[in-house]
């Protein structure tokens, strides 16, 4: 599976690009509009927090902007991700193709638009902190990998879902809202009672342990913490394994259902 | 040499209706313990054998739902076989449905590229043949625009086009040049007769039964997903046209 994926890379790559042209046609301000969407929300997110929490503003921001890009990737990645195989289906229809090209071109096109939201970050903490470049690189490198295998696995199981179940896209944005919820985003993980119930819920979330994996080496200079690597390693497994089955399984029948 | 041979093929189509439920649905169906629908099946092929080597051009006829569409798109590989052995030599390059495998906000350019890549086409293969492709099409200046600004007939050039610079063995084409114009006709017909002496094959769905006869030397008659008749163009066409013969049932037409 994975080889005829690599042999269509040159389709599914411009199919990537297409998206994100066409993304960006729409609006004047082009890739620009990219960061200012997560950039006014920080400001505004920022102003209110950073009295709430009592933290520096220096500090909350980059803290803030960098949880909203990788939570805006997952996001959209899961979302668009449900419809990918119905907007794939025209080229599945042409000729046969391995269906899980569809869905990584949905996590391509949200990732590339994560990253530019990610260098605009490094920049500001750069600015702000200055930053060791080699750990930051020595573990943002795994993060990325990470975050992507676990985007694509979910986008290929919500997207067959979602040929079956016609609801699963709104059952997604709920359950992503209240998982938004569940996840230190906004709120400091620090900031949470030790013996509460949403510590536990935190310590446990995966989506919690991969935003772990970008911030701890960003923002405080360090290895993100080995409870988080598993929880996330754990969690990117155990999806990519459903991912690779749920695929394998409708793969050759799933243009009769599209 | 490219060779198609399918041996007893049976293919299930679900009907469409059934085919997509809610979770709510789920829920409350199970809930109130109601039998949950089963989707239901159509066989849109069945025990179909045939073979078909280079060189030759077949054409295939039918009544509209006879199978003539999905048997193309099982030769093809998009749909998959429930019965029976499908063995297929060549490369294959598919014309079936002018609005498949297009975007629609992209410009001719970029599709050109999208559906060169789709037929496994690399960067560096499809450079050299992107002038060609561009030439056939006519389409000029026009390439730059999207494709939603194009007349179907400039589509169906299109396709054509990277269909046929893509060098495929096997060319499938499904109810497609009736959209031309008669020049845009003729210009594949010149083309597909060139692939023709290469050895390679064509097989063309149409209910225009003068351009099978002119073009086809072998008719494979569908009826019910079953081959009714595989033979000489003339022969299967004159008794495909017995069959239907409008004095029997009587058209309000001829009134």
């Amino acid at each position: 599976m994975l080889r005829e994926i690599w042999t269509l890379r040159h389709f599914w790559l411009a199919l990537a690009r297409h998206d994100l042209k066409d993304r960006y046609r729409r609006s004047i301000l082009g890739i620009a509009w990219s960061l200012l969407k997560p950039a006014g929300i920080t400001l505004i997110l920022t102003l209110v927090f950073a009295n709430v929490f009592h933290v520096p503003v220096h500090e909350y921001a980059p803290f803030l902007f960098l949880g909203i890009i990788t939570w805006q990737f997952l996001n959209e990645s899961v979302v668009q991700g449900c419809n990918s195989f119905r907007l794939g289906s025209t080229y599945l229809r042409v000729r046969p193709v391995p269906i899980a090209i569809f869905p990584l071109r949905v996590v391509l096109s949200a990732g590339i638009h994560a990253s530019i939201g990610l260098v605009a970050a490094l920049m500001l903490i750069w600015y702000l902190h200055g930053i060791d470049l080699a750990l930051v690189l020595l573990s943002l490198i795994p993060a990325i990998i990470v975050l992507t295998i676990t985007a694509w696995s979910l986008a290929c199981i919500c997207g067959i879902l979602h040929t079956r179940f016609a609801d699963t896209q709104q059952i997604a944005e709920i359950s992503l809202q209240a998982l938004f919820y569940a996840t230190p985003v906004i709120y400091l993980p620090e900031s949470l009672h030790p013996t509460g119930w949403l510590y536990m819920i935190v310590a446990c979330n995966p989506f919690a342990a991969m935003l772990e994996l970008v911030r701890r080496p960003l923002l405080h200079g360090e290895p993100p913490s080995v409870q988080a690597v598993m929880v996330a390693l754990a969690f990117m497994s155990v999806t990519a394994i459903a991912a690779w089955l749920a695929v394998r399984r409708v793969e050759r029948r799933m243009v009769l259902w599209l | 040499m490219p060779h198609i041979d399918l041996d007893n093929v049976d293919l299930l189509y679900p009907v469409k209706v059934h085919t997509r439920t809610t979770f709510k649905d789920y829920l409350v169906n199970g809930l109130f313990r109601k039998p949950i629908d089963r989707p239901r099946y159509v066989k849109a092929l069945d025990q179909v054998t045939l073979r078909v080597d280079g060189g030759e051009c077949v054409g295939i006829i039918g009544r509209n739902g006879a199978g003539k569409s999905t048997l193309l798109r099982t030769i093809a590989g998009v749909y998959p076989t429930s019965a029976g052995v499908c063995d297929i030599n060549g490369k294959i390059a598919s014309l079936f449905d002018i609005a498949a495998g297009f975007e629609w906000n992209a410009t001719g350019w970029e599709n050109i590229h999208l559906r060169a890549y789709l037929q496994g086409e690399t960067p560096a293969s499809l450079r050299d043949k992107l002038g060609a492709i561009a030439a056939f099409t006519e389409l000029g200046d026009m390439l730059d625009l999207p494709l939603k600004c194009y007349s179907t007939g400039r589509i169906m050039l299109l396709s054509f086009a990277i269909a046929a610079c893509c060098e495929p063995d096997v060319l499938l084409i499904d109810e497609f040049l009736s959209t031309g114009d008669l020049q845009v006709r003729e210009k594949a017909i010149g083309r597909m007769v060139e692939m023709l002496r290469g050895d390679r094959i064509v097989m063309i769905a149409s209910h225009d039964l003068a351009f099978l006869r002119q073009f086809c030397s072998r008719i494979i008659w569908l009826e019910k997903g079953r081959i009714r008749a595989d033979g000489p163009a003339e022969c299967v066409i004159e008794s495909y046209i017995q069959s239907n013969n409008p004095v029997q049932c009587k058209s309000p037409l001829a009134a």
